[in-house]
């Protein structure tokens, strides 16, 4: 107890050089954090703009290359890759079919996109108004969401109260929301869509003749992060050929497209510009942590005789050592706090004037803070034991 | 009968390159660029003695001070406390032998400055499993008493005269119990009167049975002492 009472009061003793020596730690770890976090964010971001949920996401579609014997996917086989496959966080199916919809006196032939399962991990879920509509149930509920850009063609994009519904081949259907302005290329794919229910389209939308009610364009298996895709192709392939009796001898019926393929490289390139953030972050940990240990040093450097007449008077080279050791970790405790203090509102203000996304990974903060904090400790303790270990005739004189 | 303090028995010190053997027969520098401090050097200091050593700037007083007091090491010869040695002692017990056995009142009186004069003489206490009449303020009135000195406890050391420095270092040697006490300079920077105060205090301390061993070259000192050594004699 009387150690750490000294060493608190040590401290106070000199407060300007602990807080000097606290803020050193706390601006290497301030910007080793910062760069962290618009790592994160800038790789949410290219995640978020180029490749959506696709970065992580299998789309089976029907393969046009083989003879048509075996059919398009269709909702068993959205079950069957549901009960055998492992490690997906969410399967979306999907319809899409040629529409007439029509608002007031205006007309626009497009298409219209049914889904059943949460689909804005594929679209993007940013709205210009409104709410999404429910694509999570089998009830074939009259709901639909505009494009942005079809909202603006059927001018009620700027109108002040919005229509409560719009017509969509002939059937009536009530307008739950407007997308936001696309940002992405995925986004813009739906710029133009009608977004609805799976089961409305095809009771009450889709006209074909020709297409069975259970028939689906696309299932988009999404999975977890850090899984292998190869090995999920190959298992859904399995499903998929036992279910439409596709012998293994034959060409698949189906297509497994990892769609983030093309992508790599400006993943590579991505990956480069985090790694380099991160190893300039570490630098100015590593330059704050040595600008730590020499204004420690020289604080114990001013202290020797101090720290001898300590010895003298009765003080054991352990109660010295823990009294030193509590006002190193003190500051450095201190100097993360601070650290994650500044980072965090310097991400803000990087956030509010440049736009970019930040965010602040706490997994790899803890340990980024918990190195930091040791590392000064060590540096630290050199300068202790060099001190401490003197001879006692040394430190008096 | 007299009880030996410390013996001292063939020491030996030398500052400098270390690992070569002591070439020169007496004190002084060789051209090995050593500085032989102590060769042979052999004394007795008694207990309920004032000793004080003496001689010229840099004969040595304050590194003997050093090695009695087992702050430094010797590099040959014997040193005793009683009939105990502590360099055949581990570290860590010897460490343990010199706060119990020595109190020390350094030349720049080792005050620490942001520390109160209470905080300065209560120092020594936080260290030391000692009876609570140790902490008591009627100790600290008393140590200070015999310090000559009469100042508020609160005021901070860096406030303080070089005189009233010494005097509060005085007084911390003072509160904590010892059997030896080491003294470098103590009157140095006090006027006549105080000094003899103090050296009555640290003569009335032999008298009450303790190893009193100054070193100083003030010669109002040499009146109170029992045995003078004499260090540029060898």
């Amino acid at each position: 107890m009387s150690s750490l009472l000294l060493a608190i009061w040590s401290l106070w003793q000199r407060r300007g050089r602990v807080v000097l020596a606290a803020l050193a730690l706390a601006f290497g770890i301030a910007s080793v954090i910062l760069g962290l976090s618009i790592v994160s964010g800038y790789q949410k971001e290219i995640e978020k703009m180029t490749f959506g949920a696709y970065s992580r996401a299998l789309i089976i579609r029907e393969n046009k290359l083989v003879l048509d014997v075996y059919g398009p996917p269709n909702l068993a086989d959205g079950q069957a890759l549901k009960s055998s496959l492992e490690g997906f966080e969410n399967i979306i199916f999907r319809r899409s079919s040629q529409i007439e919809v029509r608002h007031s006196r205006e007309t626009y032939y497009t298409k219209a996109v049914g889904f059943f399962g949460d689909f804005s991990l594929e679209t993007g879920d940013r709205l210009y108004w409104g709410k999404l509509p429910d694509t999570n149930t089998k009830e074939a509920k009259r709901q639909c969401l505009l494009g942005y850009r079809l909202a603006a063609k059927l001018k009620i994009l700027r109108t002040k109260t919005k229509p409560k519904t719009i017509i969509v081949n002939d059937a009536i259907c009530d307008l739950v929301g407007i997308m936001a302005e696309p940002e992405s290329r995925i986004e813009e794919a739906y710029g133009l869509a009608v977004v609805m229910p799976f089961n409305f389209l095809v009771h009450y939308v889709d006209n074909s003749e020709d297409r069975g009610v259970d028939e689906l364009d696309q299932i988009t298996v999404i999975f977890k992060p850090d899984v292998k895709l190869a090995d999920k192709t190959r298992k859904a392939d399995r499903i998929m050929r036992k279910n439409h009796g596709i012998p293994q001898t034959h060409a698949s019926g189906f297509t497994y497209n990892d769609e983030n393929f093309p992508l790599k490289a400006l993943e590579k390139q991505r990956n480069l510009v985090g790694m380099i953030i991160l190893v300039l972050g570490g630098l100015s940990v590593l330059v704050s942590a040595l600008g730590f240990g020499v204004i420690w040093v020289n604080m114990l450097t001013a202290r020797k005789s101090e720290i001898a007449t300590q010895i003298a008077v009765g003080a054991s080279f352990t109660k010295l050592l823990l009294q030193l050791i509590a006002e190193v970790c003190f500051i450095a405790i201190s100097a993360a706090f601070i650290g994650f203090g500044l980072s965090y509102f310097i991400g803000h203000a990087l956030q509010e004037m440049l736009g970019i996304t930040i965010i602040i990974p706490p997994i790899q903060i803890l340990w980024i803070v918990g190195f930091s904090v040791l590392l000064a400790i060590i540096i630290a303790m050199q300068a202790i034991l060099s001190v401490a270990l003197q001879p006692l005739s040394n430190l008096v004189k | 009968m007299t009880q030996i303090g410390i013996s001292v028995h063939n020491l030996g010190k030398v500052f400098g390159k270390r690992g070569g053997e002591v070439k020169n027969k007496g004190v002084g520098k060789n051209g090995d660029g050593q500085t032989i401090i102590f060769k042979d050097w052999s004394c007795v200091f008694n207990t309920g003695e004032l000793s004080i050593i003496y001689g010229r700037s840099g004969s040595g007083k304050t590194t003997l001070l050093s090695l009695l007091g087992l702050l430094d090491t010797p590099d040959s010869g014997d040193i005793k406390i009683g009939n105990i040695n502590p360099y055949k002692m581990s570290a860590r017990k010897r460490a343990l032998f010199r706060r119990q056995t020595f109190s020390y009142i350094f030349q720049r009186t080792g005050l620490i400055d942001g520390m109160s004069i209470k905080q300065n003489l209560t120092l020594p206490l936080r260290y030391r499993a000692l009876p609570n009449n140790y902490k008591s303020v009627a100790n600290l009135n008393k140590a200070m008493e015999q310090a000559a000195i009469d100042l508020p406890l609160s005021r901070k050391a860096a406030n303080l005269s070089g005189g009233e420095r010494m005097r509060v270092a005085i007084a911390r040697a003072l509160v904590v119990p010892f059997e030896i006490l080491l003294c470098d300079e103590p009157t140095a920077a006090l006027d006549e009167e105080t000094s003899h105060i103090i050296c009555k205090t640290l003569l009335n301390l032999a008298r009450n049975g303790k190893t009193v061993i100054i070193a100083s070259h003030d010669p109002l000192m040499h009146e109170y002492a029992d045995c003078l050594i004499n260090l540029e004699e060898g």
